[in-house]
């Protein structure tokens, strides 16, 4: 699948942002404060080939729609390029934009949204046409509105021109959306979730029917989709995304049947199946996503990665380590309850480091002490700890239950380290694919990185 | 033990002109203890307006056309020392109440139906996203919950059960004192659930428990869901449109079309013998993860509108196995089993076991050959539009 | 565009054609229309107003110049002692004189006042209407459409300080400086009514904005112009004719009240200059058939505004 030798990418991506500078009002400008933007996209780089279905995957919030809107010029870039035809898009002439409009289009999410209630099936078809002055007079622009519509399953079309969005089913008006993107027969399409908003014995109709389209058309497709299922069924290579960036990029079936990025995974064990009997490992991720106004430093994943790197001369398990530093997160964010370990029976330090040692994961990867007590409590004896790194959370603890977090916050800082943490990993080929993670950086790969048990491997160790 | 046992219900909604939507039509079901039943259709199939029904929540203009709805729940005012209804309750024909203790929900007034709401049967709304009132704090809705449905509980104590069910679903107790927007998206459908849970019912209504999450968090919530159940034995009725969902959580389900049951029994058998021109159209149109080369046909055409529909099948306009006497009747429900084993077609009235309205289900063999072929599908016309 | 390459033939024919399905369409609205009874209705009362307001002498009685006991002008002679103090004069049908709704104090007949009169609130309703929604409209249009620019914001800051205009005085210091005359007293009236045009309008502007046919249209490298009025304002058209409605019924209704306080040209005919009159003259408590009829056509034709403004909303609406 290594096409990059012999074909020229379509649209190349790099280190594209997209910052939401979110209503910096005059108060906040008067007092000085910082703008918090959105970090939407956050240095994506990405190259797309002619004729290549590229599937972009990943949950809400990741910005996944905005990349997508980026590449149709509806947002400007903070930052980075997109390289379209080999020509940069954001300095485009008149002259070039106008040409750039007629060769990228859009499908959009919703097919009630999409469409104007106002306009009749041939106003919405015909409207790029109009606005590109592609055919002249109405005739030619009837007939050709016909041909697509026809085209996209449509006939026949007299029956569709003059009807109002609000007279077709679902499946009809992403059918009449699809033709809409079609009608000045653009190179490359931005479909964004274009089936979630249908119902499902009428799904593979539209999908079937872009698979046909894209071969008729000669098109290119970046096809966005919160679903997995999805991105395998059209992709011929996926992206995932989390929190703005690419973390994995590759072969579809690649990515799917062993995903190397530890974020990959647990969104592939998160994906119930309609296999039965089939035991499915539930997803191994801790909390949820955090805000992509203040996203973590380093590794975005880190702060829920099921396999962060220790740092060298760890002496203990890896598992512990995620645990100690689950616990130093606890620290910082103020989450460790000073309150509640004061009532328990016991010393009250043991007690915070137990409370903050526990892991926000499925049953399945919780220890027995965990379980019995609801997720609240682990059995420290029972974790490999290294005898310094368990008397710093001591410390810790005891400087939390003293008042004083930041001296908490010190205790743990220099033992609980992580490069996951301080350094952000940058996308580079295993195989076939780009994954953006410390484990798989030159001198690790070697280690665990291209034997297809990298990750089982690893999990095995929890 | 049957929990529930819905019998031919049928719901309409007026409508302005005089006709009516007839969202769903003589369903059967039954859901037993501690089992968790799933109700799986496209939009507008009627299933969201089945579990509305149950428990009197349809908009102004639904009714309760006819069927039962019998629930093994009885009364506070009926009831006797032990909970059981008096046997002059069962006596008295103007009550609905049967010998074996169930009442027929849809036979309550409004003002009865709400002792049994949230007591005996809670509801996780569709939106549970936006089921929480912002101007209060979380916990104090939970406390709210148990001291409407309890009167005689203490402040004091409603608090603790409060803070004790966000625990039981994961939340930590002192976040009981914040508000709803503090909250994750997998957070305040946790604490929903936890309010659903609040009065112990028997019975949980999930709609569309996990469709407004994310894929990761929506495999915490389904843990979340069979964790609730083991503990509490409560059982749970899934209203679902994801088919993977239901196979992964349910134990029984029915799968429906146009306000009709097409299909029903255990999981295991639909997805494995499946016995429906739909359900096996369904399963066609549904991509999977794991399967690497597939081929997704979908049915063609368009759901019916269910307005005054006519006697035929309902799916029998997109249907490719269509023949004539969908056309006069809809088909009753069928027992898969013995047409299976003794290629005998015969009526069943068990609601438990698998059964499948089609007139054809003694070809089964053929329906499952040829419905894997997409010609099977495309090659038919559709008299649509 | 180039819609003068083909022969003019098939030109003239496809117009047809392309004119066949519009026309189609406005058929089907018409029939939505109907079927609000109370669109009807207030379609019936516009009707008649209007049908006053082009032809007044058609519907009454006498001219607006007539005067009892003496008839039409020109007028020779003068009335009696006891004639004058018999008016104002209740409905009379033939004797002394015919003025089915009585007469004022000055012996003028009333049904043909409120007639006569009808014009005049016609146009200052329907110009203060169009007015501000001429302004409102595209204003909030622009508004919306820019949301959170320097030219939103400057729009928004306008209107603000329009807002802290006070009506009343504002338009005293007007009709003082620019001379009483109703094409002032329809521009006070539009001046301060726009406002809350605009302000809803860019609401919904800027909701409308984020509408996935808006951005799909951009994909399509539509500009700003086209987008905002092809895309956006036929969606807004809706609730831009409620507000028509309610201006121009508020209009009618202002002028009234305006006339009341003194402020009208009293050379016009105007239900507004009766009902001063009638105050003016000390007879609200004894005139009843004075009082009444320009109080209720007044009402009417607020009403009437009212009614057609809400049944256009939902024949334009189409997801009703």
């Amino acid at each position: 699948m290594d096409r990059s030798d012999d074909r020229e990418p379509l649209v190349e991506i790099e280190g594209l942002r997209k910052h939401f500078d979110q209503s910096q009002g005059i108060i906040d400008t008067v007092l000085g404060r910082e703008p918090q933007p959105v970090r939407a996209v956050d240095g994506v780089s990405l190259d797309i080939y002619r004729g290549d279905t590229v599937g972009i995957a990943g949950e809400s919030g990741c910005g996944k729609t905005t990349l997508g809107k980026l590449l149709v010029k509806l947002y400007e870039a903070t930052e980075g390029s997109i390289r379209f035809d080999g020509r940069d898009i954001t300095e485009l002439t008149r002259e070039d934009e106008r040409e750039f409009r007629k060769r990228v289009q859009m499908i959009f999410q919703d097919p009630f949204e999409s469409l104007n209630p106002r306009m009749t099936v041939y106003d919405t078809v015909s409207e790029p046409l109009k606005i590109n002055d592609m055919v002249g007079g109405y005739d030619e622009r009837r007939a050709r509105v016909k041909q697509v519509l026809e085209d996209v399953g449509l006939g026949p079309a007299e029956v569709y021109l003059d009807a109002f969005p609000d007279e077709l089913s679902g499946g009809e008006r992403q059918r009449v959306a699809v033709a809409r993107a079609l009608v000045v027969d653009p190179d490359f399409v931005v479909c964004d979730e274009p089936v979630s908003m249908l119902d499902v014995s009428i799904r593979a109709g539209v999908l079937n029917l872009m698979k046909d389209l894209q071969a008729e058309y000669d098109l290119t497709y970046l096809f966005i989709s919160h679903d997995l299922s999805l991105i395998r069924y059209m992709c011929d290579r996926a992206g995932i995304m989390y929190l703005g960036d690419l973390v994995e990029q590759g072969p579809t079936d690649d990515v799917i049947d062993d995903p190397k990025h530890p974020y990959t995974e647990a969104l592939f064990d998160a994906v119930p199946d309609v296999e039965l009997g089939a035991e499915r490992r539930r997803a191994n991720a801790t909390g949820e996503v955090p805000s992509p106004r203040n996203p973590p430093s380093g590794c975005r994943y880190h702060p829920r990665c099921a396999h962060i790197i220790p740092p060298d001369g760890w002496t203990g398990s890896q598992e512990a380590f995620r645990r100690a530093y689950q616990f130093k997160l606890r620290l910082r964010r103020g989450e460790l309850d000073a309150e509640a370990a004061r009532e328990e029976a016991g010393e009250p330090a043991e007690a915070l480091v137990e409370q903050g040692l526990t892991l926000d994961v499925p049953e399945e990867y919780r220890s027995e002490a965990e379980i019995e007590s609801g997720g609240h409590r682990v059995d420290v004896g029972s974790l490999d700890l290294p005898g310094d790194a368990r008397r710093a959370l001591t410390e810790a603890a005891e400087a939390v239950l003293g008042g004083e977090p930041d001296a908490a916050v010190d205790a743990v800082d220099d033992v609980v380290t992580t490069r996951c943490e301080t350094e952000a990993p940058e996308p580079l080929p295993s195989g076939t694919r780009k994954v953006a993670c410390h484990r798989y950086d030159d001198d690790r790969l070697e280690g665990i990185g291209t034997d297809d048990g990298g990750l089982s491997a690893a999990t095995a160790e929890d | 033990m049957t929990l529930l046992d819905v019998n031919d219900l049928s719901i309409r909604y007026a409508v302005d002109d005089g006709s009516a939507v007839h969202a769903s039509d003589g369903v059967d079901f039954s859901v037993e203890r501690g089992e968790t039943y799933g109700l799986v259709g496209e939009s507008g199939c009627g299933k969201t307006t089945l579990a509305k029904s149950l428990v009197h929540l349809l908009d102004d203009n639904g009714y309760i056309e006819r069927g039962e709805v019998w629930f093994d729940t009885t009364l506070p005012q009926w009831a006797d020392e032990n909970g059981d209804p008096e046997q002059s309750v069962i006596d008295d024909p103007d009550k609905p109440v049967r010998a074996d203790g169930k009442t027929n929900l849809a036979a309550l007034s409004n003002k009865q139906i709400r002792d049994v709401r949230w007591r005996d049967i809670a509801i996780i709304p569709q939106s549970a996203m936006n089921a929480l009132n912002p101007v209060y704090k979380v916990g104090d809705q939970i406390v709210e919950a148990i001291l409407r449905h309890e009167p005689e509980t203490t402040a004091e104590a409603a608090d603790d059960r409060a803070r004790d069910l966000l625990e039981r679903v994961g939340i930590e107790p002192e976040r009981a004192d914040d508000y709803a927007h503090q909250f994750s998206g997998g957070m305040k459908q946790r604490a929903v659930i936890a309010m659903a849970m609040a009065c112990g019912p028997d019975l949980l209504i999930a709609d569309e428990p996990t469709t407004a999450l994310d894929v990761i968090i929506q495999d915490r919530i389904l843990e979340e869901l069979e964790t609730l159940q083991e503990e509490f034995g409560v059982s749970i009725l899934v209203i679902s449109h994801d088919i993977s969902v239901m196979a992964e959580i349910c134990d029984r389900m029915a799968v429906m079309y146009g306000g009709k049951v097409m299909e029903a029994g255990p999981k295991e058998e639909i997805f494995e013998r499946t016995a429906n021109p739909y359900t096996l159209g369904l399963k066609n149109s549904f991509p999977t993860i794991t399967a690497t080369d597939q081929e997704l046909v979908s049915i063609p055409g368009t759901p019916p509108t269910l307005r005054d529909p006519d006697d035929g099948c309902r799916f029998r306009d997109r249907c490719p196995f269509a023949v004539e006497e969908c056309h006069a009747s809809h088909p009753p429900m069928y027992d898969v089993e013995a047409a299976e084993s003794t290629g005998r077609v015969t009526e069943t009235t068990d609601d438990r076991a698998h059964r499948s309205a089609c007139y054809r289900i003694g070809e089964l063999d053929r329906l499952r050959t040829d419905a894997v072929n997409e010609s099977t599908w495309t090659d038919q016309t559709i008299e649509s539009r | 565009m180039a819609t003068g390459q083909g022969d003019t033939e098939t030109e003239g024919e496809s117009y047809t054609r392309r004119w066949e399905p519009r026309l189609e369409r406005m058929k089907r609205g018409w029939s939505r229309y109907t079927e609000h009874k109370i669109g009807v209705v207030g379609l019936i009362i516009l009707g008649i107003y209007t049908l006053w307001a082009i032809a007044p002498s058609v519907f009454a009685p006498h001219s607006a110049d007539w005067v009892a006991y003496l008839g039409e002008p020109p007028v020779q002679s003068r009335m009696s002692a006891e004639q004058v103090r018999s008016l104002p004069h209740p409905p009379a049908f033939g004797d002394p004189f015919f003025a089915p709704l009585g007469t004022n104090a000055n012996g003028k007949g009333i049904l043909s006042l409120v007639i006569y009169s009808a014009r005049n609130a016609m146009y200052i309703g329907l110009a203060a209407g169009l007015l501000s929604s001429l302004v409102g409209v595209p204003l909030g249009l622009i508004s919306g459409f820019y949301g959170d620019t320097w030219i939103d914001e400057a729009i928004q800051r306008f209107v603000d300080i329009m807002y802290g205009l006070p009506f009343l005085p504002f338009l005293i210091v007007l009709v003082a400086i620019r001379g009483i005359t109703t094409t002032n007293i329809i521009i006070g009236i539009a001046v301060t009514s726009w406002l809350n045009n605009c302000i809803t309008i860019r609401g919904e502007t800027l909701s409308l904005k984020e509408r996935s046919y808006v951005e799909s249209a951009k994909v399509a490298g539509a500009s700003d112009t086209r987008i905002i009025f092809r895309h956006i304002m036929p969606n807004v058209l809706p609730i831009s004719f409620v507000f028509l409605a309610q201006d121009a019924a508020g209009a009618v209704i202002a002028q009234a009240s305006l006339a009341y306080l003194g402020l009208a040209d009293f050379t016009a005919n105007s239900w507004g200059i009766m009902l001063e009159n009638i105050k003016s003259q000390g007879y609200i408590f004894s005139a009843w058939w004075w009082l009444i009829p320009p109080g209720v056509a007044l009402m009417l034709m607020a009403a009437s505004f009212y009614f057609i403004g809400f049944s256009m909303e939902d024949v334009t609406n189409p997801q009703r």
